[in-house]
């Protein structure tokens, strides 16, 4: 019989967080325990209780499974200090959650007797998790959904490092209105984004930034404004390096409809393809087809289970 | 004040509840449920809710928020939450407050969105709810299930090119058996059907208690007619407008506190004392 028991834990900062512990049956119980990480500002059960679904999954395998809240988020306490959501998803990004994984880690050895991890999650969870496996050797694996390579450039900027793919999509979305009237409305009325229209269908060779897509993200790009529009997130690589070049596996799953995958392909993969050669087999990237980056539709859902049970199967 | 998590059952099933509890030297003898919004809107609006939550704690009012069946850390499954089972929770969830409140003098309950008109109708079958605060409520379940549809278009829209079903069509397929999904939750006949039953917004109703409905709005703005309307079929309804944005939906600001709902709801309950 599984359990699953609703838990409190203090983060370093004093903070009480709140969190879901599964529990297998004691005689299937595996020694590595997954933890799932919240994604965005999303609370523990994440969009749709993925969550809750993919908990069950690998509770039957037989992996303990936890799920907590972050500081300021579900029913954890603590506040974030920015109002706005692209600040607080770059704050993400750029790790601001790595104490609180810790933490809970930390709990779940001295409390539970559980030493390894696999850790993961939908995207901030997933760059969460990498960022805190980067130092922290008791993470063996990492399971990412959707990770983002790309930092938020706001609304004013948009249109600054879309990658190939996105133009793509926009392209093939801006010829199919071509026939429909009110879209030509929007055009004539300057209701259109002109600089995102002329860019899908111009298509520049190399990428969205041109030349500058293909540099190596400097510390100045932690500012992805101030570094003239570079937004990779320049702790991304270090980190994927990190799992590699210590042997941990890596699962990423992207949706295929998601920009994130094509900035994981444009912003990460392509600048490195030399040096990600010699891992080959360490990690496994797939794609969903059509995908959304929630994995709404139970087919999508379906696939990254199978998915990632397959993986944990090779990973045990 | 401390806030403690637990479950208590229903219909077989376990339901994830937290109960926040004020410092006992504040306690006012009142206690309230939080009925949450529907589907993606709950998760949206949650950490607006947990500090709605706190602030009326902080008041000295006993909180118990709780996950319906097929929602959050509750059992079930989405697919087979009806208007029914979430009216059947809520009833529970008052039972359960007042099993670990006793001394409570006053019971009622506090709704989002959808949750809003759930606790309305689970106050029009509970006896003893004397409290009931309404925010934002759907008036119109038809309408917004419809208006949710939306959604399931925008996807059939990304996955082929085209709509292949029409709004008419999936509220076909649905009354014919069929799930379909709108963000990652299945709607099914079952949960259809438990909608329809109901018309919220006309209709006398049997809840005598006081009763505060909040119209959100962005900007500030004359409470809109419908709201006024729905305020009428009551005996003892207030309309106020809060100013907030919406905050179970994404939007660019991240609402943590929907401070003008708080206190529209504290200095309600200081009234009704």
């Amino acid at each position: 019989m599984t359990s699953s028991v609703p838990v409190q834990f203090s983060n370093r900062a004093g903070e009480m967080l709140f969190g879901i512990l599964h529990r297998p049956d004691d005689a299937a119980a595996k020694e590595t325990a997954i933890v799932l990480l919240s994604p965005g500002v999303k609370m523990r059960v994440a969009p749709h209780r993925m969550y809750n679904k993919m908990a069950q999954a690998y509770v039957e395998m037989g992996y303990p499974v936890f799920r907590f809240d972050f500081a300021g988020l579900g029913d954890s306490e603590g506040r974030l200090d920015s109002r706005y959501l692209s600040v607080i998803y770059n704050s993400i990004q750029r790790g601001r959650y790595i104490d609180d994984t810790r933490d809970a880690l930390d709990w779940l050895a001295e409390t539970q007797g559980l030493k390894t991890f696999v850790v993961g999650g939908l995207c901030g969870g997933a760059i969460t998790g990498m960022l805190t496996a980067q130092d922290d050797r008791r993470i063996k694996g990492l399971l990412a959904l959707g990770i983002p390579v790309a930092l938020d450039m706001g609304d004013e900027n948009w249109a600054q490092n879309l990658s190939r793919g996105q133009l793509e999509q926009l392209r093939a979305g801006y010829l199919r209105k071509l026939l429909d009237p009110k879209s030509w409305l929007r055009l004539l009325t300057m209701k259109s984004d002109f600089k995102v229209i002329w860019k899908s269908l111009v298509r520049r060779r190399g990428g969205a930034s041109g030349a500058a897509q293909h540099k190596a993200p400097s510390a100045a790009a932690a500012d992805p404004k101030k570094a003239g529009g570079d937004n990779t997130n320049p702790l991304f690589g270090p980190a994927f390096f990190a799992m590699l070049e210590s042997g941990r596996p890596m699962l990423h799953i992207f949706s295929g409809l998601d920009r994130l995958a094509w900035e994981f392909e444009e912003k990460f993969v392509d600048p490195n393809r030399e040096r990600l050669r010699k891992f080959e087999g360490l990690y496994e990237v797939h794609t969903i087809d059509k995908a959304n980056h929630i994995l709404s539709h139970p087919e999508w859902f379906s696939e990254m289970l199978r998915l990632s049970r397959n993986w944990l199967l090779r990973f045990s | 004040m401390s806030e403690t998590p637990f479950y208590f059952g229903n219909e077989g099933q376990r339901l994830f509840a937290v109960l926040h509890s004020p410092d006992s030297s504040s306690e006012s003898g009142t206690g309230l449920v939080l009925c949450h919004a529907f589907a993606e809107e709950k998760l949206w609006a949650h950490r607006a809710f947990v500090n709605c939550a706190r602030r009326l704690a902080r008041a000295g009012h006993n909180v118990l928020r709780f996950d319906y069946r097929g929602y959050g850390d509750s059992d079930g499954r989405f697919e087979d939450s009806t208007v029914d089972s979430q009216v059947s929770d809520t009833q529970a969830a008052l039972r359960a407050l007042r099993d670990k409140c006793p001394e409570l003098k006053h019971v009622g309950l506090l709704g989002l969105r959808f949750g809003a008109t759930i606790a309305c109708l689970a106050a029009e079958s509970d006896g003893v709810c004397d409290r009931l605060a309404l925010l934002d409520p759907v008036t119109d379940l038809r309408e917004y299930i419809h208006d949710a549809l939306r959604s399931h278009l925008t996807t059939q829209m990304v996955m082929y090119g085209k709509i292949v079903m029409n709004r008419d069509q999936l509220v076909e397929a649905i009354q014919n058996g069929e799930l379909i999904n709108i963000d990652g939750y299945d709607i099914g006949k079952k949960f259809y059907d438990s909608a329809m039953r109901y018309e919220v917004f006309t209709g006398e109703k049997s809840y005598t208690g006081p009763c505060l409905i909040l119209d959100i709005s962005r900007k500030e703005k004359p409470v809109a007619a419908k709201t006024i309307a729905f305020a009428g079929t009551f005996r003892n309804a207030e309309c106020q407008q809060a100013i907030e944005e919406p905050f179970w939906k994404e939007t660019k600001i991240f609402v943590q506190d929907a401070v003008s709902i708080n206190q529209a709801v504290v200095q309600w309950l200081e009234t009704c004392a």
